[in-house]
């Protein structure tokens, strides 16, 4: 037997909402999603009008369906914000084609601009390029560095106010367990927080409309919307520890659905006792991106790549951000360490 | 007596990765005394149709959490019990954990990642 819609009691209903166990009907359950994304944003302040909003767009679920609800809600509530969608091109040999194919269409669907920044343009050194100098033994430091920071480097570039992301409830909560796990209490506090702000100026400030949404919920809108997504875009490499993570949690989900918000409750009200130590941030002095020291880690990897020396960033070297920022040849012995390897 | 029951059945958001990359499949149920439900669909599908990695799709007798199964187009949570099932369709949102990383590589870029599935 069908079972009935429990908010409007007319239409079959389509799914059982695991945050509230209510059974609704497409259009309700649309409605109700929509309406939880404005409350999160109202309730937090997350835009202001005439902002410049960047939307980080990956062509995966999450970004997309985050897409079509930020364009719905800009002009049902009139935020006054101007939307765009915001991508970046690692410059990998066929690795984005599709993905970047979807968000392209996506711009089309939803009549927002769309910026792709290519690492081309962020670093002046593609993935590809980098591999070729580096080796693929070397390459993931440059990987994890440069991917961390190029949304922001695109961000700036165009001089957008706020990014936002396509984060949801079970990635916040996997990342609360991760760092409880791990003791990380920084980033503890960083991952629950809704918006974080811009430090040292340069960094554009972050923003998750969709932190409080399952992923059930984001699956199945966008699936009964019908929004063209890439399925095999990620916006996390396959990680050991956050499949674990995520597993465990999946498990608590299918007994106990209120578990992922339970865990994203418990990171939020977790409160550090004084005297802990947390880590100062400074920033970067050359393009002012957080860093602990004078140089972040993605400066130091580029000024390895464009001085022939690819080590630079790999290891720790901090005795060397001193010439390295005036700009000073190095001696014959520190560059010797640092060269590539033999091929 | 229940007569054959012919479904259709799709994977999607990676769980097609699972069955030769196929997406959508026309089956037949074989006739059985019993009207079919979907554990017992699902012992059928690792049966007759799962080519890789049963554990990524089935947990003891249910599909692995987080997978999400629709009946007819609606959640099978929803469902007490299934009297008129002609379409299924099972979506896995994470595909990312289909992609192996060797053990000993700690990168979390994703240029290694695409370089091992290449
Ligand atoms: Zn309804
Ligand atoms: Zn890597
Ligand atoms: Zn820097």
């Amino acid at each position: 037997m069908p079972v009935q819609c429990s908010s409007c009691a007319k239409n079959r209903a389509v799914l059982k909402r695991p945050k509230t166990g209510h059974s609704l009907c497409k259009e309700c359950f649309f409605c109700a999603f929509e309406e939880e994304v404005h409350r999160t944003i109202v309730a937090a302040e997350l835009f202001k009008p005439g902002e410049r909003v960047g939307i980080a767009a990956s062509g995966g679920k999450d970004s997309t369906v985050l897409a079509h609800v930020m364009k719905v809600l800009n002009e049902r509530y009139s935020y006054g914000l101007e939307l765009m969608l915001l991508s970046v091109d690692e410059g990998i040999t066929g690795y984005r084609d599709d993905s970047l194919e979807t968000v392209k269409r996506n711009q089309e669907q939803y009549e927002l601009p769309l910026k792709i920044v290519s690492y081309e343009e962020l670093y002046g050194w593609t993935m590809d390029a980098i591999v070729k100098q580096v080796g693929l033994k070397n390459n993931c430091t440059f990987c994890g560095v440069f991917r961390r920071q190029a949304l922001d480097r695109g961000a700036i570039m165009l001089k957008v106010d706020k990014i936002c992301t396509g984060h949801n409830a079970d990635d916040v909560a996997e990342t609360v367990l991760m760092n409880i796990l791990r003791g990380d209490i920084a980033r503890l506090r960083r991952c629950t927080a809704i918006s974080t702000s811009s430090e040292g100026d340069e960094v554009v400030p972050r923003c998750k409309p969709l932190k409080y949404a399952y992923e059930k919920e984001i699956v199945l809108y966008a699936y009964f919307k019908k929004l063209d997504y890439f399925s095999t875009e990620c916006i996390y490499s396959p990680n050991a520890y956050r499949g674990y993570a995520r597993t465990f949690l999946k498990d608590l989900e299918s007994i106990r659905p209120s578990a992922i918000m339970d865990v994203i409750h418990s990171g939020e009200n977790l409160s550090v006792r004084d005297g802990v130590k947390m880590p100062v941030q400074g920033t970067c002095s050359r393009c002012g991106y957080i860093s602990s020291q004078a140089l972040c880690k993605a400066c130091v990897l580029l000024e390895g790549l464009n001085r022939g020396l690819p080590k630079l960033g790999i290891g720790k070297h901090h005795r060397l951000h001193g010439k390295l920022l005036s700009q000073e040849p190095l001696t014959e012995k520190e560059e010797k360490k640092l060269k590539p390897p033999e091929f | 007596m229940a007569a054959p029951l012919s479904i259709n059945l799709e994977f999607g958001g990676g769980a097609e990765l699972l069955f030769d990359g196929v997406k959508k499949h026309t089956v037949t149920l074989p006739s059985q005394s019993e009207p079919w439900d979907v554990k017992q669909l699902l012992v059928w599908i690792q049966q007759n149709l799962l080519k890789e990695r049963p554990e990524l799709f089935v947990q003891g007798d249910s599909v692995r959490p987080g997978i999400l199964v629709l009946i007819n187009d609606a959640d099978w949570e929803l469902m007490v019990s299934i009297y008129a099932m002609f379409a299924v369709t099972c979506i896995m949102p994470w595909k990312r954990f289909l992609v192996q990383v060797p053990t000993n590589h700690k990168c979390n870029g994703i240029y290694c990642t695409v370089y091992k599935r290449a």
